[in-house]
């Protein structure tokens, strides 16, 4: 194989994406569309028409009773012990696990890509500071230490994406460092450097763009992790204050009814359930695709 | 793909488990009308550390559950909080209440063999009354000025104020269970280092703040107790895995599980509820110190009448609470004084009228973040949104909760009190002024102040006529309604769980647990 002197990917990223044509593939397509459904319907809940207010019940004048059953008159997925609507519980809830999720990927992949990036590229003694500092993190079990950053900060949606996003940067830290090997000595980036370009530019034009697909892919996956952990956390009681929904908060709330009204727990866990298996079959899909990619390059 | 597999299954599995646990049938032999039998073994899910194995050192119920499977007392509690000879006969106090002589059963001895007479109980009272020792009863026995032996089988206390609670508080507390005097000895005043009392069990084994498990003791008294072979103290904190524990039939009696699983358990015929009533309650309490929200009164009495507690006890449990209470003695329970002149029970109208006076009333509303607490912080919130109260509901832990209120650092908080068997135990070390101490932490939580209800308190602990006793509380309920430091939700009713086939247990409101008469049916 000869390695060209010029990175092909940095010179025509364009011209490659569009030459190539493919067959929507099943894995891609189905659980795309799911999550986009169930995206949409938790975005657009305070609009949706015929959807009750999330915190009306019994005790502040809403209409119903306490754990109504299924497709109850007005209450199509029934409610809760304190009469509130599930479905716009459950809908509500969602916007906070769709901003939890992606805010807590965002801020793991910037901090945990650059530092890996950084890492990986500079190598010697950079690299095995940062990366044994983030070996120690990486020991720890994943939700223990969202417990206790969350414990420490106090509820808030950007406190518990910042106690998310702590566990997944060494996980990002290293795909990043293990693609900025494997870059580092390729022969374009040592004629970069021989042409004299400044190591900022040749990170940012050379090594970044060939980490960013495996970072991203793993992003998804990431993002499911994170969406149960911020579920856990407010089962916990360590989440968002209530009454404000969230889809942990709500299965706590309905495990002592599980018995006599199962869907205040089913609902929400349905709901969460059917995200993540989507983000991950998502990211399955995408990586068998990125792979197949690579293989008839 | 590791991830999403691992998940499925996992869903799958608790899906299958929902489904299998919602048809289950009696695991344990049903025997209703079981005669008592000998043999067998018990395991108890306790909610915390007994702590110590010295009587010293009692703190909670938990710990006089364990104890008095070692140690007898002078005199047991029945279930009106009454006390019942044990150990002693009887007493008898003199006209100006400030005498105490009891008599005590003859012919008893201890595990290790020594006698239990006169001298060993002035042995055990001048261990327990010395500072230097510690015991956590020392409040209790401020009132003690001496304790002599008649002569072997009587005993003398001498008061130095009266003090109607002093049955119930110290013959019947901690400071009434019997140790040997030899153990005392050889221990060097610890008994937590060799636990002889003349109790129906024997110490096996124990490994602090987790297990304890006591064998019976053949020479017991009472030839025909106890029936058990041994009993096996486990202690599993959280209610819901007490409960489990329980299902499973991992253990055979759950201590103090939490109302929300009622439901559940009255589905179930394998298990029994013992509700074992109130004496302590559930109440939001206000700080009433400087810069509080609610230093004035009328946002407290607002706070109050936006509540109605049986609206949210009908929506959570179902209308299973004990609601109705209007003064520091929940509903049903001895001292029980019904509704209060000047209590300010529910009218949303007024409540909206006075917070429209004080221009809005906002605050931090404090509890525990079990589940069950989170929807009552939830259910208390939205009732005071209808009024135009803003309450930000903010649940804790236990331990970061409980030193808040000590350090009265809350504007409001929803808390609960065991309780005690004596009223005294349930105003003056809340509310007594001595102990409103803003920059010190104590129990005097909420920083109550007022030279009048210091009054009625005192003269009320020193009364011992139950009908003259019980008017006095009334005229505290009455000051305090007017004070108003709390808002009353309901009892703090416990609830016992235990297989059908355990029997023999009595039912106490200050849930300790007896388990001398107790046997299991195989």
């Amino acid at each position: 194989m000869t390695e060209p002197l010029t990175d092909p990917v940095a010179a025509a990223p364009v011209a490659k994406s569009r030459s190539r044509r493919r067959r929507p593939s099943f894995e891609i397509v189905i659980p795309g569309t799911l999550l986009a459904l169930i995206a949409a319907a938790c975005l657009l809940a305070p609009i949706l028409p015929g959807l009750p207010d999330p915190n009306l019940g019994v005790l502040n004048g809403g209409e119903g009773e306490s754990r109504m059953g299924l497709f109850s008159p007005g209450h199509l997925l029934g409610t809760d012990a304190l009469g509130r609507d599930l479905l716009s519980r459950s809908l509500h809830g969602g916007q906070l696990s769709i901003i939890v999720g992606l805010g807590s990927v965002a801020v793991g992949l910037l901090i945990g890509g650059t530092l890996g990036i950084v890492a990986g590229y500079a190598g010697g003694a950079v690299d095995t500071v940062v990366m044994r500092v983030l070996d120690v993190f990486l020991a720890f079990p994943s939700l223990v230490l969202a417990l206790v950053v969350a414990t420490y900060l106090g509820p808030s949606i950007p406190n518990l994406i910042i106690a998310i996003a702590f566990f997944a940067i060494p996980s990002y830290a290293r795909i990043a460092r293990a693609g900025a090997l494997s870059v580092r000595e390729r022969d374009f980036v040592l004629s970069a450097r021989l042409t004299g370009a400044r190591a900022g530019h040749i990170l940012i034009r050379h090594v970044t763009p060939r980490v960013v697909g495996s970072l991203l892919t793993y992003g998804l996956l990431i993002c499911g992790i994170a969406i149960i952990t911020e579920a856990s956390l407010s089962f916990l009681g360590l989440g968002i204050s209530p009454p404000t929904p969230s889809w942990g908060s709500m299965m706590a709330d309905g495990k002592t009814d599980l018995s006599t009204a199962p869907q205040i727990v089913l609902v929400p866990g349905l709901l969460l359930f059917l995200t993540v298996v989507s983000l991950n079959l998502l990211a399955d899909g995408i990586r068998h695709r990125l792979d197949s990619e690579g293989s008839s390059r | 793909m590791q991830v999403s597999k691992r998940t499925r299954v996992a869903a799958v599995a608790a899906l299958g488990a929902l489904v299998v646990s919602a048809c289950s049938a009696s695991v344990v032999p049903d025997s209703e009308d079981a005669a008592p039998q000998h043999g067998g073994s018990l395991v108890v899910g306790l909610e915390g550390s007994w702590v110590s194995l010295d009587p010293m050192r009692a703190t909670t119920y938990v710990s006089f559950s364990v104890l008095q499977t070692i140690y007898d007392p002078l005199f047991d509690l029945d279930e009106n909080g009454d006390v019942v000879p044990n150990l002693a006969t009887g007493y008898e106090m003199s006209d100006d209440g400030l005498v105490y002589t009891v008599d005590l059963e003859q012919g008893i001895s201890f595990q290790d063999g020594t006698p239990f007479d006169a001298d060993a109980v002035v042995t055990n009272f001048d261990r327990v009354r010395d500072p230097a020792n510690g015991c956590s009863c020392l409040g209790e026995l401020g009132v003690l000025d001496a304790v002599e032996a008649v002569d072997e089988s009587t005993v003398r206390f001498t008061l130095n104020r009266p003090q109607a609670g002093f049955p119930v508080m110290v013959l019947g507390g901690a400071a009434g269970l019997m140790g040997s005097p030899r153990a005392i000895e050889e221990t060097g005043g610890d008994l937590a280092k060799d636990p002889v009392g003349t109790g129906p069990f024997v110490l096996d084994q124990e490994v602090p703040d987790n297990s304890v498990r006591v064998k019976a003791w053949d020479d017991y008294r009472d030839p025909e107790r106890p029936y058990l072979d041994s009993v096996e103290f486990r202690v599993i904190a959280d209610s819901d895995s007490r409960y489990s524990s329980l299902t499973s039939t991992a253990i055979d009696v759950a201590d103090n599980v939490s109302v929300t699983w009622l439901n559940d358990a009255e589905l179930n015929p394998s298990l029994e509820i013992r509700p074992q009533g109130a004496s302590g309650s559930n109440f939001v309490m206000f700080q009433m110190g400087e810069d509080s929200p609610f230093q004035d009164p009328r946002a407290r009495q607002a706070a109050c009448m936006a509540l109605d507690p049986e609206l949210i006890d009908e929506a959570l449990y179902g209308g299973i609470r004990l609601t109705g209470q209007e003064s520091p003695f929940p509903t049903e329970s001895r001292w029980d004084l019904g509704e209060v002149d000047g209590y300010s029970s529910y009218d949303p109208e007024q409540a909206k009228e006075i917070v429209d006076e004080l221009g809005g009333i906002s605050f931090e509303l404090n509890f525990t973040n079990s589940p069950d607490n989170v929807r009552v912080g939830q259910a208390l919130a939205a009732q005071w949104e209808v009024v135009g109260i803003d309450a930000k509901i903010r649940p804790m832990d236990q331990p970061t909760l409980v030193e808040n209120a000590f350090g009265h650092n809350f504007d409001a908080m929803f808390y609960r009190w065991r309780g005690a068997m004596d009223p005294d135990g349930n105003v003056t070390r809340w509310f007594h002024s001595s102990l409103a101490t803003p920059d010190t932490p104590s129990s005097n939580y909420n920083l109550v102040s007022d030279e009048e209800l210091d009054q009625l308190m005192t003269s009320a602990a020193e009364t011992t006529d139950q009908d003259e006793r019980m008017d006095r509380y009334r005229a505290v309920a009455e000051r305090l309604a007017v004070l108003t430091p709390y808002c009353y939700v309901w009892g703090a009713d416990w609830n016992r769980i235990m297989l059908t086939n355990v029997h023999g247990i009595p039912d106490r409101p200050d849930n300790i647990m007896m388990l001398r008469d107790a046997y299991v049916v195989e």
